[in-house]
């Protein structure tokens, strides 16, 4: 069941209202009961898979938290960890056409992560099963993220049973699930057709319509998977659970490190913590040439979680090694920029537009399926921008009111960014705030696209 | 929480209400399936007696509905539009209309027998909605249910519509291709289309940077006379023109052979049979006629041909007319696929049906 699915905006108030009505005894039970059943819409098996990495996560952890003999405790996280390798692998590589779960790589990571913290001692094990189940199971972020903590849901699904249904929380949630849908079914989704008829025929589209799909991606990737955690985090807020947001407006960072604290937030967190901090630590004798090591094994591990291709792989690499290069010249080029006297904006709005440009074309890896053909759009767009005046069509088969439309989308990201525009619409009278919402229905309804197989589905499904 | 679901209903009212409204703004639109509006005020005014044929693309762009009338003397009326309407969906549409002594021939395509197709494909229902809102009342339950998901999406054109007051549109496949019986008419004149393939040819004939200039038209199609205008107009001269009309000239080709590989679906005779008690109760007859085919599919697609016809003489309730071999037809006498006749071929096919209906009319 998709977050984008009729059947989902039945199932979310339907869930919401009965929570809403129970006593807070049971509360819990229900969000469980609600969470299994809507990943069994997945597959018939995704449920079993779950519960038995809930199983292994609780168990170990618990096993850890009393073990006393460092060397034991160590060999037991390794084999909780392995576990959950081996369901990650199994699920996504091995017996994909078998077990296709879901969303597999969400909650192994977080058990990875359950398991770690417990380790280094930073949490206690939970103790009651049934919360650490609603941890890894929470629907609204179960497919697709973002990878919560123990640290931040557990707590906040013990309080549960205090929620009280505030309207502003409420109506927060809806709003916010809404702002999602529009970025998916509205922006997304009417640029995947496009994106797709054009992949099927690289060979014979022109180097300018190949540069515009680049930068065209850029945005239906972001609005996809940011959309999807609008909506992930709007329906957690009707149930009074806040998720942690995995996008801070990424195109506007001035760097690619700052990019990375800024998209799939959630993710970047925890390579960092988990996979990049002892990396690091391992080779903090080797100055510079450690910490380079670590960003790229660290960013080649990000690649291969999305998937075991060459493509992924190189998308990791190609990040690694952008993170390295800003890491070693960010400084020298901030004393550039002092010495020269450039002004602070100028040098902002630079280091945005390279930054983009860099990450848009790190999307080829994930746009298309070979590397021969990434370097062919790549090639085919170095040739445009040395031609450039030679370019005779941009024609895309995009409109231009379309195009405008997106461009008003992101002054509304940067106003939102700068000047936080959601708390000016809310101090807005009635009336323009239920026309702003009523206009964004409207176009959901009338301009999205959505319906086909194609389009209801979300990007990041397949990780 | 009372207050959020007041306000959420409140909100719901207006969008249902705008969306009421807005799906039920008469368009004009000039999409081929929007022709259903005429055939349905020729089915309205006809009085009967009358020929109502009933069908998909076959029957509109490969019968004659002057010539029938004219040799049986009886207003004739071509209902047929696109066999991914589905069967179902085709009778319902007539079932209204029926009046006494009415004759209605129904040639659906083999494909409404096999497979789901008779319960119509979702985007072509969906555009009918569109097109013509009222046609919902056509739809069986399980087709609007099947239509609801994307109801809207092609809803977004009305506004196109009525902003612009009109859209590109294909030449062919429009709303002005029939004449006043419903049968197509436009795809029996030539086609011109300038594209990547008559450049290649003219390119040693035409100056290339003149010839940049047409790009645009690319995938426009034109009449001879709006050709000559359009270059004229681009200060082509007569040889150039002449050049450009010879090597763009379309002559459609079907496409690839269409096996049928489902399996025979029951239903559709079923469904047949209860339209033809629904006229008989209505005082009309009922007659099944075999649909024109071309010899390629029906090379490939006789055992499925020769069973449906077994199917059929032993359970359909309505009367056949002529067989299966009879309605078969040389590949070049098609016009883009294996059931679009042109001229000659409809010529021919028209004559089949007259001939077939006379031993029974009279």
């Amino acid at each position: 069941m998709s977050f984008n699915s009729l059947q989902y905006l039945v199932f979310l108030p339907l869930t919401v209202l009965i929570f809403h009505r129970l006593s807070n005894k049971y509360k819990p039970y229900f969000l469980l009961i609600v969470s299994y059943l809507f990943y069994l819409c997945t597959h018939i098996l995704s449920p079993f898979i779950l519960l038995f990495t809930t199983i292994g996560g609780y168990f170990f952890a618990i096993k850890i938290s009393e073990t006393i003999s460092e060397k034991d405790k160590k060999s037991l996280l390794f084999t909780g960890i392995l576990l959950n390798i081996i369901i990650l692998l199994s699920c996504r590589e091995i017996f994909k056409s078998l077990i296709p779960a879901i969303g597999v790589s969400f909650f192994t990571f977080q058990n990875i992560s359950y398991l770690i913290d417990c380790y280094l001692g930073i949490i206690q094990p939970e103790r009651n099963f049934l919360y650490y189940a609603l941890y890894l199971s929470f629907f609204p972020k179960l497919i697709q993220g973002p990878i919560e903590r123990a640290s931040n849901l557990i707590p906040q699904l013990k309080h549960m049973k205090n929620t009280i249904c505030e309207y502003e929380t409420l109506r927060g949630g809806v709003q916010l699930f809404f702002w999602g849908m529009f970025k998916k079914i509205f922006i997304a989704d009417n640029i995947a057709p496009v994106i797709t008829s054009i992949l099927n025929d690289i060979n014979g589209t022109s180097g300018p319509v190949l540069l515009i799909i680049t930068y065209l991606y850029a945005i239906q990737i972001y609005c996809d998977f940011s959309g999807y955690t609008d909506m992930s985090l709007g329906s957690a807020r009707l149930f009074g659970i806040n998720l942690t947001n995995n996008f801070n407006y990424p195109y506007f960072s001035p760097s690619t490190q700052d990019f990375w604290r800024r998209w799939h937030i959630t993710l970047s967190g925890w390579i960092l913590d988990y996979i990049f901090k002892p990396l690091s630590m391992k080779g903090r004798n080797y100055g510079n040439y450690g910490v380079i090591t670590a960003l790229i094994i660290t960013f080649v591990i990000c690649g291969i979680w999305h998937g075991l291709t060459l493509n992924y792989i190189c998308w990791g690499l190609y990040h690694g090694i952008l993170i390295s290069l800003s890491f070693l010249t960010y400084k020298k080029w901030e004393k550039f920029c002092k010495k020269y006297k450039i002004n602070q904006g100028i040098i902002y709005i630079i280091n945005v537009f390279i930054t983009f440009n860099l990450v848009c074309f790190s999307w080829l890896f994930f746009m298309t399926k070979t590397l021969s053909d990434v370097w062919l759009i790549l090639s085919k767009n170095i040739t445009t921008l040395l031609n450039f005046l030679a370019i005779h069509s941009f024609d895309t088969g995009i409109s231009t009111c379309f195009i405008i439309v997106i461009a008003i989308f992101f002054f509304i990201e940067v106003l939102q960014a700068k000047f936080n525009i959601k708390a000016y619409f809310e101090r807005q009278n009635v009336f323009i705030r239920w026309a702003g919402y009523y206009i964004m229905i409207m176009v959901i309804i009338l301009w999205g696209n959505y319906g086909s197989k194609e389009t209801l589905e979300f990007m990041y499904f397949r990780f | 929480m009372k207050k959020l679901l007041l306000k959420s209903s409140l909100m719901i009212f207006f969008i249902t209400l705008s969306l009421t409204i807005l799906y039920f703004i008469p368009v004009n639109s000039p999409n081929y399936l929007a022709s259903t509006i005429e055939k349905h005020n020729l089915l309205r005014k006809t009085l009967p007696p009358r020929i109502i044929f009933i069908g998909g693309s076959n029957i509109a762009f490969g019968l004659d509905s002057e010539m029938i009338q004219k040799k049986l003397h009886y207003p004739v009326i071509n209902i047929g539009l696109y066999g991914h309407l589905g069967l179902k969906f085709m009778l319902n549409e007539v079932k209204p209309y029926i009046k006494a002594k009415d004759i209605l021939v129904i040639i659906p395509e083999y494909e409404q027998f096999f497979g789901s197709l008779c319960d119509g494909k979702r985007d072509t229902l969906m555009l009918m909605l569109d097109v013509n809102p009222p046609s919902i009342k056509y739809f069986t339950l399980n087709q609007i249910i099947r239509t609801i998901p994307t109801l809207f999406n092609y809803k977004r054109r009305t506004l196109v519509y009525l902003i612009k007051g009109s859209v590109p549109f294909d030449p062919i496949y429009c709303r002005n291709a029939f004449n006043k019986n419903g049968d197509v008419i436009i795809h029996l004149r030539d086609w011109y289309q300038i594209d990547d393939a008559v450049a290649k040819k003219l390119k040693n004939k035409i100056n290339p940077d003149k010839f940049k200039n047409i790009k645009e038209l690319k995938y426009i199609k034109f009449q001879k006379q709006e050709l000559t205008d359009t270059l004229e107009k681009l200060d082509f001269n007569r040889e150039e023109i002449d050049l450009i009309s010879s090597a763009s000239i379309i002559r459609q080709r079907m496409g690839l052979p269409n096996l049928i590989a489902e399996k025979l679906n029951t239903h559709t005779i079923f469904l047949l049979n209860k339209f033809k008690l629904y006229a008989r109760k209505r005082q009309a007859k009922v007659f099944f006629i075999y649909p024109n085919y071309s010899l390629r599919e029906y090379k490939i697609n006789k055992k499925q041909i020769i069973s449906l016809k077994k199917e059929l003489e032993e359970n359909l309730l309505i009367e056949i007319i002529g067989s299966p071999e009879n309605y078969v037809f040389p590949d070049n006498y098609f016009f883009d696929t294996n059931y679009h006749l042109m001229e000659e071929g409809r010529k021919i096919r028209t004559d089949k049906v007259i001939e077939d209906l006379k031993k029974v009319i009279n």
